[in-house]
């Protein structure tokens, strides 16, 4: 269309413009294809869909969005949001490649809707698509656990077909059966978000998909994810990966040369079978560790980690006390953040060696206890840490009471011990609540720091004083 | 302080105007010229008239004052290391995102005619603030209105028979309903 006539500015204008005459003429409809998609591209998709009964020139203009962003929440309303996403993928114009195309349901809806939503979304997107697919049902408008009502297993169930352009596909669906495409490759996608779906697979239709069918996978997050008992992911692209929720897994198999941040939260925890990992992962550089095996298995020995770097930029360990035993695997990591509780039966966590670090981040829940004495235990293990950050959190989440040995009266002469901290020069206090134990603790790293150039603490209700 | 360095634009009808390098600079089609050293006696621009312009660099000058002021006043804040001169420096620069904000507003409050010159020479120009500015603002104006409502503010002429127009809501129907 109309590129021509759109450089030039017409006459009139020259001569100042606004008189009675241009005032009426269609100048919108001049604008270049490229402007009113611009236009087009601000309001709600319905809306600019709504604009092909202007004239002859608005016609087919919303056929080339360079966007679909379907939002059954945007006004004004259609009955049928089913239908509307129907529509605009097939009204969509046939010579140009489909961009992205997000789709976001927030009003309940029925399971039968929902599901006959997502299979016809994805059919007709799926050879199109040339960024990213997004269908996010929120856990609020639809979740197939809890409906009772439609008792027909095919209802539930949506089989993916492939998506051999798109570079990215997200897929939120509470409890919908999720079958992974037994054909065809995700050629272009780098990156894979699955959340709160089922599978009925035991996990070998993810673990085949993403180990054969992505060739240059970089980015998997799977959250909130049922059936997978297996995960077993070879996947030489891949850089970051996230198990968070995996219910039920049993064994995680990562076998990914190039990957570099891991984080798996809570997915042992969650099952009673035995489990087991085995990583090789030789470039991991960062490594978040919320988990635990279940029956809590000390020494460790279901977990295979072949492959794996001994030195760490970063590794974060969440709940201390609960998995020790990974801390050994590394000789190195930059950055230590460790999440500890401060009392505890078995001090499984004062036991252990923290390797090599030149920043540490101690996060600590007090719950009413005292924490000088369990950080200074961690300092002594700590002589090269060169910057100290410690986060408090004052709140009484799972309150257990202060006994005779507990870790906050032990050791009792704690202040006045002496430890090394001859490289440490900066310290980050956030949370400081001003206590007698907290300023105790402060002079305590002051006395020995000293070296120590910088020290910045923040409380709620100071704000941030630096020395 | 050196004065700012200054260049001269030549309009469509032959206006000159002379203005900051930073504020011109707005235009990464200006820019593009500039690095090419294309601006010997003044850099012609023919597709944009001298009232378009004029408004055009009423918008730039706004801008580019705002943003020398916010990086003068960030680096001040990052110089005093005190906590009251840093927090007078965070009011101030709040002050002027309020002020940008409220200059914006005002500044598209205009007849359709010149919002449709801005919007092209705005596109022109490469002005990519301006430009979002003036897509946004046609936007809002569509927005919420049914289709007789939009052709009456832009002057849309209908150019489908009754029968036609019922036809292409049928066949979009699923827009409508």
């Amino acid at each position: 269309m109309a590129l021509d006539g759109s450089g030039e500015v017409p006459a009139r204008d020259v001569s100042g413009g606004g008189d009675e005459e241009s005032r009426h003429h269609d100048r919108i409809s001049d604008l270049p294809d490229s402007l009113l998609l611009q236009i087009l591209m601000l309001l709600p998709l319905v809306e600019a869909v709504r604009t092909c009964v202007l004239s002859r020139r608005w016609r087919v203009a919303w056929t080339r969005l360079p966007r679909l962003a379907f939002d059954d929440d945007a006004a004004p309303r259609v009955s049928r949001f089913g239908n509307l996403v129907d529509g605009v993928l097939r009204g969509y114009a046939d010579d140009v490649d489909m961009p992205d195309v997000l789709i976001s349901v927030r009003r309940l809806s029925s399971a039968g809707d929902a599901v006959r939503l997502a299979t016809s979304a994805a059919r007709l997107a799926a050879g199109r698509v040339t960024a990213r697919f997004y269908l996010y049902l929120s856990y609020a408008a639809v979740n197939l656990y809890n409906d009772v009502e439609d008792e027909n297993a095919a209802a539930t169930t949506l089989q993916l077909p492939c998506f051999p352009r798109a570079t990215e596909f997200a897929l939120t669906f509470m409890g919908v059966d999720l079958r992974m495409p037994n054909a065809g490759t995700f050629a272009k996608l780098t990156k894979m978000f699955i959340r709160g779906v089922r599978f009925t697979d035991d996990g070998e239709g993810i673990s085949t998909a993403v180990s054969r069918r992505c060739p240059c996978l970089e980015v998997l997050l799977l959250h909130r994810v049922r059936g997978v008992k297996v995960l077993a992911l070879l996947a030489q692209s891949l850089l970051f990966l996230r198990v968070s929720l995996v219910m039920q897994l049993q064994r995680l198999q990562v076998v990914a040369g190039s990957l570099r941040e891991m984080q798996v939260h809570r997915c042992f925890s969650r099952t009673t079978a035995p489990t087991s990992m085995l990583l090789n992962v030789p470039v991991l550089e960062e490594l978040h560790w919320e988990d635990y095996p279940y029956p809590h298995d000390d020494a460790g020995n279901n977990i295979s980690l072949c492959g794996l770097p001994s030195c760490l930029q970063k590794l974060v360990i969440v709940d201390l006390s609960r998995f020790t035993k990974i801390l050994q695997h590394f000789h190195r990591a930059d950055t230590l953040r460790l999440e500890i509780p401060i009392a505890l039966a078995d001090h499984a966590e004062l036991k252990v060696e923290l390797p090599y670090h030149s920043e540490l981040e101690l996060v600590v829940y007090t719950n009413q206890h005292k924490i000088g004495p369990t950080i200074v235990n961690f300092l002594k293990k700590s002589s090269c840490v060169r910057k100290l950050t410690l986060q408090i959190y004052h709140g009484e989440i799972d309150y257990t009471p202060c006994m005779s040995d507990c870790n906050c009266r032990r050791p009792s002469n704690w202040r006045r011990q002496n430890i090394s901290l001859v490289s440490l020069k900066w310290v980050v206090i956030n949370g400081f609540g001003g206590t007698r134990d907290e300023e105790s603790l402060l002079c305590s790293i002051m006395k020995n720091a000293k070296g120590l150039s910088k020290v910045s603490i923040a409380s709620s209700v100071y704000g941030c004083q630096s020395i | 302080m050196a004065s700012p360095a200054m260049v001269t634009l030549i309009s469509s009808d032959d206006a000159r105007f002379e203005v900051t390098e930073a504020a011109a600079t707005m235009s990464q089609t200006i820019r593009h010229m500039i690095e090419d050293g294309c601006t010997d006696g003044g850099i012609p621009l023919p597709n944009v008239p001298a009232r378009t312009l004029a408004k055009v660099l009423e918008y730039c000058n706004k801008h580019a004052a705002a943003t020398a002021a916010e990086s003068s006043a960030a680096g001040g804040a990052a110089a005093g290391s005190d906590s009251g001169s840093s927090s007078s420096a965070d009011s101030a620069g709040k002050d002027d995102g309020v002020d940008l904000a409220s200059f914006d507003k005002a500044f598209v409050e205009v007849d359709t005619d010149t919002l449709y010159d801005l919007l092209l020479a705005a596109n022109y120009l490469d002005v990519k603030t301006l430009l979002d500015l003036c897509c946004q603002k046609v936007a809002d104006m569509i927005r919420g209105k049914t289709p007789e409502q939009i052709r009456q503010t832009f002057g849309i002429k209908n150019d489908f028979s009754p029968e036609e127009e019922e036809k292409i809501r049928k066949e979009n129907q699923w827009a409508f309903e």
